[in-house]
């Protein structure tokens, strides 16, 4: 480490790596230095004074992604309009690496320039770099409004930066050019948590707000685990369904047809005793009668005396038809069929009542009864609720895309938000 | 997902259940059940009579 007078305000400008850094900022009034002339010689001086106060001391070291690097330099960084500020900490590691960690909004990213060189994609809005693809999130101009430490370059405060940012969550890629050259760096989303462990000398690291363009979602982070759950818990499912379908009995009760007739007490039947066994089951009862523009409804009984129980309910059909308008139309059908689940063992009788629209007469029709009769609703419907959690999921992680690109002028979900 | 997996089996729980008992979602009729009432009049469960028209 060395050190010399700063050649504006006499402060003292320590540096860290003399031999590697071409410039410094000056603690005291922040004016950069030129390191490579033979005397130190001030390049330029912030726009506004300032004290800087870098989260990760200048000097200090910590550790990401298992590499050691050491804090040598500061920049605040402001875009053309002022309203947007971010921090960038140039790091130092092993041999002459260098990598940048940049917070904006509390959120960390890592980046390192790259050892090839990416590519714009030319007509498209993305460019490729280790044959990944990245989407262009922004554009615009940037420079430093505050500085600290050192650098292996000629730092200038009047140096606009021509900045592109290209986003693969958790991935980041960044376009760089200046009057001196360009530069591609890559990088990734870096935990705020991570920081914090990574560099123990930090002070308070800022609370994250809002989405970083990097940041992945949480909610597309579960989705493969999710479906994976989805897929196990289907088939289940599946197999559920299919013993239900191999061990139930489906068995014939009776199957009879009638005529509707005039009075109440020629519509009323009781059939039976039958004899229920072999455990709780449901019973399903099927009523098909061929009204047209008229209904037929069936009130039922079924009961076993000697256990004094009664299960009653009632179920009907109906049938319109016309034309209207230059079309046909119908509505409502001709059969019909209900379940009643837990019927236990016993010797049912049932009961019967037809009941139709008022001047009918002579219409026949047909009930019949099974027991323990299996149906794939069940299962449809039991497959729908379990794929309620990953479109759940994947209606989150859209709505994390959105707010995401909200910031963007190339979000490709402008058309969205105008919906 | 620990909560996705207890929902998950909350559902085959369900199904397997209303698949030993045999309710069938949405076909399922809503009986009335009645004990130890003695055998119904032929008809007289018209109570439950709630006619289209």
């Amino acid at each position: 480490m060395a050190s010399f007078d700063c050649p504006l305000c006499r402060g003292l400008v320590p540096v860290w790596e003399p031999d590697f850094s071409e410039s410094a900022v000056c603690p005291s009034c922040g004016a950069s230095i030129d390191l490579e002339s033979e005397k130190p010689r001030a390049i330029s001086k912030p726009p506004k004074p300032f004290t800087a106060k870098p989260l990760l001391p200048i000097g200090s070291q910590g550790t990401l992604r298992g590499k050691t690097w050491a804090v040598r330099g500061f920049i605040q960084a402001s875009d053309q309009t002022g309203g947007y500020s971010w921090e960038e900490y140039y790091l130092r590691g092993e041999g002459d690496s260098t990598s940048w960690l940049v917070q904006e909004n509390g959120h960390w990213a890592h980046l390192r320039p790259l050892p090839r060189s990416a590519r714009k994609d030319s007509g498209k809005e993305t460019a490729t770099a280790e044959g990944k693809s990245f989407r262009i999130f922004d554009l615009g101009k940037a420079r430093a409004v505050r500085a600290a430490g050192e650098f292996d370059w000629r730092f200038d405060y009047s140096e606009w930066t021509n900045e592109t940012e290209y986003i693969d969550p958790p991935l980041v890629l960044s376009h760089e050019s200046d009057s001196s050259g360009s530069e591609w760096l890559q990088g990734e989303y870096v935990d705020r948590e991570e920081v914090r462990r990574g560099f123990p000398s930090a002070s308070a690291l800022p609370p994250v707000m809002g989405i970083a363009p990097s940041q992945p979602s949480p909610w597309r982070a579960a989705l493969p685990a999710l479906w994976g759950w989805t897929g196990i818990f289907s088939a289940v499912i599946v197999a559920i369904q299919i013993l239900t379908h191999a061990t139930s009995r489906d068995e014939w009760i009776f199957a009879e047809r009638f005529t509707f007739a005039s009075t109440p007490e020629e519509n009323t039947h009781t059939l039976g005793p039958f004899e229920f066994r072999g455990g709780l089951s449901n019973v399903r009862l099927d009523f098909e009668a061929p009204v047209d523009n008229s209904w037929l409804a069936l009130d039922v009984s079924l009961f076993d005396e000697a256990a004094g129980k009664e299960y009653a309910f009632d179920m009907g059909v109906e049938y319109y038809s016309g034309y209207e308008g230059g079309e046909y139309w119908s509505e409502g059908g001709r059969n019909a069929h209900t379940f009643l689940p837990s019927i236990p063992d016993g010797t049912y009788k049932i009961s019967a009542t037809a009941v139709g629209e008022p001047g009918m007469v002579s219409r026949s029709y047909s009930v019949s009864l099974r027991r323990d009769v299996p149906d794939w609703t069940n299962l449809l419907w039991a497959l729908g609720a379990l794929l309620l959690g990953p479109v759940f999921v994947h209606w989150r992680d859209h709505a994390f895309e959105v707010a995401r690109w909200s910031d963007s002028d190339f979000s490709p979900y402008d058309d969205d938000d105008e919906e | 997902m620990r909560v996705f997996v207890v929902y998950g089996v909350l559902i085959c729980s369900l199904l397997a259940y209303a698949n030993y008992v045999g309710w069938v979602v949405g076909q399922s009729a809503t009986a009335e059940e009645w004990s130890a009432q003695g055998p119904p009049e032929p008809g007289s469960h018209s109570r439950l009579r709630s006619h289209h028209k």
